[in-house]
């Protein structure tokens, strides 16, 4: 990724994806993703009409490049579900919808899918407030479910010890321990980490304002459905999405809010597990699907102090908390043409490492246009 | 029964022990004005300063950034009326007093406390509390406001907070008639007036197509009319709320626009779209870059470089009207 063009609906630019600076770019891929962003204005996150686009955006985009590799993101029956208090009929009307989207970009492109729902919901049971404690508390992002704690007192710890809607705490050595992984991981591991119970989310010192009315459940397994492979984790979708592409073009779909309660297709259940820890919908679980390797193998563990990063010259500035492009994605271990099409921001580009990726540009649900990130 | 003028906000609303004024947040008990929800917040956030935004204060600078709920305005366009416009009680879930909205600041390396998101206006008791014991802790303490406050409030608000961004969006009394629900912008320029002679002051317009395009080089004349040093920030405003169908303003009209009010007023900001190259600041007498930002989507912008001794530009020593050095984003960590 070196290049991101960006269109906010009648204004393209593009810029260094890596210094986030103003860029001239000729190049054949920057003008074919320029007609693809101009064509498919993304209608926001909170209308199915979300995964409309995803199926338009990337039937235009094979059309034009052809590639051999799609990795799609369908998001749309993630964000309705959460932030807005949508019946139980009105979420299986939108899942019939999303998927009757998927069928129809399987049935034009002619790819083989490999199709993975990337979690059920649970209602929403209520806070789990952290305001109280004297050590640091890190609980950012839209619903979390996991917080750092660093530095807490004696007094913090007996407090949390007993608190309703707190499933565990866990001192850095013992996850680590238990879970293994990678050095950078560890170097900004908090001290303690504090599991929420399924239904519940944090507030704390970092925590939005927008009301929830779901969550995401703790699925023991996701629905898998390929024609060709099986597979037994989540890691192991990577690997086997990598083989199939060695008979056949192949879109690797991932599909948000739909779980094995509620998946449509036929399926087998995959483990979304690593020892007591389930992955929900967040850069974790996209990196295992699209790298094969565990959350502790890349360097953002939970709770974390994402912000620190954000300085002045962190690279990546349009990808949020990546610091840098991961490397073992399986748009990047691919030798073919590849692409990529996300009604999720950011995570579309950064766990594809396709050659274009082309992904809705919104922050905490405003939609400011469509990005294309490039390999050029 | 008894009823009572509320103090705070130009509305002027009749309070009484039964029932509250527009915007819900204050109620007469005992014949005592009081706030409904005091020290409570809907959101706290580690934000760059310039993204909230605020260009000319402590460029560089981590800030804490508290929202609550609740507004003074009816803005049919609005961004935020998830949080404005809807019952406060159960989204000020947060319960905040001062000493612990510092502490979370401290804790987080912040160089100071904005309160964003909606109008500070409807929780300024809670605010004014938490400027001493923030100052007491060297962090100074910046609001976003709609300027539709009173005369006496503008000069509170101006002795009390280091940093102000009022939105002024039209010169037109009937665009506020019409679309804000006010009778007219007389009080924000007002309080424009008043809070430049107090504090640090920078100003914010969103631009509707077809409604208030039309009054930039108005508002660029008043504004310059209060000083030329003022930063003006102009959005492209991506309507929501009861506009949710409207048209984007095109980026290039205004920006033709804000062109020939750049010979008036030459620290005019374009935003509040991703990748917008009119986010930097540029030294009026040689034309570097002082401060070269980038926009990632949203109102405001990432810093990258400065190139400032002080607050002067580096290449000419021209002194720009930037309050407080520089700082960098992590500067309060090396003491953590």
């Amino acid at each position: 990724m070196n290049v991101g063009l960006i269109d906010v609906v009648e204004w393209q630019t593009a810029v260094d994806f890596r210094t986030g600076r103003p860029v001239e770019v000729e190049h054949p891929l920057a003008d074919l993703a320029a007609e693809v962003l101009r064509a498919h204005p993304y209608p926001g996150d909170l209308t199915s009409a979300g995964d409309r686009w995803v199926t338009d955006t990337a039937l235009d985009l094979n059309a034009r490049y052809a590639p051999d590799l799609m990795l799609l993101v369908y998001a749309n029956l993630y964000f309705p579900a959460v932030f807005s208090p949508l019946s139980e009929e009105e979420r299986a009307a939108q899942i019939a919808q999303t998927f009757g989207q998927i069928e129809r970009f399987l049935d034009q492109s002619g790819f083989a899918p490999v199709i993975v729902g990337l979690g059920d919901f649970a209602p929403f049971e209520g806070y789990v407030y952290l305001t109280d404690l004297d050590g640091e508390v890190i609980s950012g992002g839209m619903n979390p479910r996991y917080a750092g704690l660093n530095r807490p007192t004696a007094r913090d710890l007996e407090r949390l010890v007993g608190r309703e809607g707190i499933a565990r705490i866990v001192g850095r050595d013992e996850f680590r321990a238990r879970f293994g992984g990678c050095q950078r991981f560890y170097d900004r591991f908090p001290d303690h980490l504090v599991v929420a119970e399924e239904g519940r989310i944090f507030r704390g010192p970092s925590s939005g304002a927008r009301p929830l009315y779901r969550v995401s459940s703790y699925d023991q397994a996701l629905p898998f459905h390929a024609e060709l492979s099986a597979a037994e984790a989540i890691t192991d979708v990577a690997g086997l999405t990598l083989r199939a592409l060695e008979q056949e073009r192949v879109a690797l779909i991932l599909v948000e809010g739909v779980g094995c309660e509620s998946f449509p297709l036929p399926f087998q259940p995959i483990g979304n597990v690593l020892h007591w820890h389930t992955y929900s919908v967040g850069d974790s679980q996209y990196l295992a699907l699209t790298t094969g390797k565990h959350f502790v193998e890349h360097p953002y563990p939970p709770g974390y102090r994402y912000y620190v990063d954000d300085g002045e010259d962190k690279e990546y500035p349009f990808s949020a908390v990546f610091t840098e492009m991961p490397l073992e994605t399986v748009g990047a271990r691919f030798a073919g043409r590849s692409a990529a099409v996300g009604g999720r921001g950011i995570l579309t580009h950064a766990v594809a490492g396709v050659d274009i990726a082309v992904e809705c540009f919104v922050r905490a649900l405003y939609n400011h246009g469509v990005m294309a990130a490039l390999d050029i | 029964m008894i009823n009572i003028e509320c103090p705070f906000c130009e509305r002027r609303c009749t309070l009484t022990e039964d029932g509250g004024g527009f915007c819900k947040m204050y109620q007469l008990v005992d014949g005592r004005i009081v706030e409904c929800f005091p020290h409570r917040y809907s959101s706290s956030v580690v934000s760059h300063i310039e993204a909230i935004p605020f260009y000319h204060f402590q460029p560089g600078s981590r800030s804490f950034m508290l929202g609550g709920a609740g507004c003074n305005f009816d803005c049919h366009y609005c961004s935020n009326a998830y949080v404005a416009r809807c019952d406060p009680e159960p989204l000020l879930t947060l319960h905040l007093p001062p000493e612990r909205v510092v502490r979370f600041a401290e804790q987080a390396g912040c160089h100071n406390i904005t309160f964003a998101v909606n109008e500070p206006t409807v929780a300024l008791p809670t605010l004014l509390e938490l400027v001493p014991v923030a100052r007491e802790a060297g962090l100074p303490v910046g609001v976003l406001t709609n300027g539709y406050m009173q005369p006496e409030v503008a000069v509170q608000m101006g002795e009390a907070f280091d940093f102000v961004n009022v939105s002024l969006k039209a010169m037109d009394d009937a665009f506020y008639r019409e679309y804000v629900g006010v009778p007219s912008a007389d009080p924000v320029r007002r309080s424009i007036e008043t809070l430049y002679r107090k504090t640090h002051l920078e100003v914010s317009t969103p631009i509707v197509q077809g409604l208030n395009d039309g009054d930039i080089p108005a508002i660029a004349a008043f504004i310059a009319s209060v000083s030329p040093d003022i930063a003006w920030h102009v959005f492209r405003l991506l309507p929501e709320y009861k506009m949710a169908d409207y048209e984007r303003p095109p980026i290039a009209a205004v920006n033709a626009a804000l062109e020939s009010a750049r010979e008036k007023l030459p620290y005019i900001y374009f935003g509040n779209f991703v990748g917008s190259q009119w986010v930097s600041t540029l030294c009026p007498r040689c034309g570097a870059a002082a401060v070269e930002r980038i926009n990632l989507g949203g109102c405001g912008a990432k810093p990258l470089t400065y190139r400032l001794a002080g607050n002067r530009c580096a290449a000419c020593d021209y002194a720009l009207p930037i309050a407080g050095e520089p700082v960098t984003w992590n500067s309060k960590e090396v003491a953590r």
